[in-house]
């Protein structure tokens, strides 16, 4: 039985909303700034309920301990299916001290109890090496018929990984 | 050739040809979705969706016809935006094939993408139009978790900071 429970993010969890997302990042090599954080602070408050989902847990010690969030985009529709929105997962993030507990897992069912209520079929997500096996245990694969590779070269060059 | 913005009234043709892109895959478009399509093309043109369409020369039929949807995301460091174009129903009618109209219009695209500011353009390629999109500086992009039965692999332009190639 889980000791942890998961509620819907709101505008006031922005600010720890975006911390743990400045720790996702930094794991991953990127380099977060106070200009990114104080933009990303004020995105997260304008558009959760608008276009943007979030799922938290709270942490005893106060702040939250794990997030994930989902944006929510029009989509035409195909033959066949209901769908009309797709829906791409970023921040993905538990603090150093709850790791190893199923946070990341509770968040990332949180999100997809959503988009199911919502309709939505289709999910991406650009997954860390850290998150890669819970994602594929969720039922997220990767196209394998066409395994790509990219260069970033000129002024793009400088967001390839080891590059940060 | 006259490329314009897609207008409410370039809808019946849109459908038309969206079905014809559908049915190359596979995936036979039935009223239900007629309706559906009609209804969403209708309340998002000109909001959440931009068009641009090229007109034949009957009055009130096209030649070819793409759409480009405008995605937000969260900031990630570095960045520019956190906007990106998600680019759906680039057809050309089969007669008109051959003639540079799908080149012209996802140039209108990608245009008015980098005007916009968005990050990047991102679409699921057919088997069939992939070359079409490497020739116009399309990736395959990194992996990316996608269901198989969408029969399109995922593939990106980054606007960002990009020098305007000619045309």
């Amino acid at each position: 039985m889980a000791d942890f429970v998961t509620r819907p993010a709101t505008p006031d969890d922005a600010a720890e909303i975006v911390y743990l997302g400045a720790l996702m990042y930094k794991s991953v090599g990127a380099k977060p700034t106070p200009t990114w954080a104080l933009e990303s602070t004020r995105l997260v408050k304008e558009r959760l309920g608008r276009d943007l989902f979030g799922v938290v847990i709270d942490a005893d010690e106060g702040g939250l301990a794990a997030c994930g969030l989902i944006n929510v985009t029009p989509r035409l529709p195909r033959p066949g299916r209901h769908a009309r929105e797709a829906a791409y997962v970023q921040w993905v993030s538990t603090a150093p001290q709850h790791h190893r507990k199923g946070y990341a897992r509770a968040v990332m069912e949180g999100l997809l109890e959503w988009t199911d209520a919502r309709g939505i079929e289709v999910i991406e997500l650009h997954a860390t090496p850290a998150g890669h096996d819970l994602y594929r245990e969720l039922g997220f694969f990767e196209k394998t018929d066409n395994v790509s590779m990219m260069a970033l070269r000129g002024e793009a060059a400088q967001d390839a990984p080891g590059r940060a | 050739m006259t490329i314009r913005p897609a207008i409410a009234s370039d809808v019946e043709e849109t459908l038309r040809f969206a079905a014809a892109m559908y049915a190359s895959v596979g995936l036979e478009a039935d009223d239900a979705w007629r309706a559906l399509a009609r209804r969403d093309v209708a309340a998002r043109l000109g909001r959440t969706m931009f068009g641009w369409v090229a007109e034949a020369g009957a009055p009130g039929t096209l030649s070819a016809c793409g759409y480009v949807t405008v995605d937000d995301r969260l900031p990630i460091p570095g960045q520019l935006s956190t906007r990106h174009g998600y680019v759906q129903w680039v057809v050309t009618d089969p007669d008109a094939r051959g003639t540079g109209l799908g080149k012209a219009i996802m140039l209108q695209i990608e245009q008015w993408a980098s005007g916009e500011g968005l990050e990047a353009l991102h679409l699921h390629s057919s088997p069939a139009a992939r070359s079409f999109y490497l020739a116009l500086g399309y990736e395959l992009s990194h992996p990316v978790d996608f269901p198989s039965d969408l029969r399109g692999a995922p593939m990106r332009l980054r606007l960002a900071g990009r020098d305007r190639r000619g045309t």
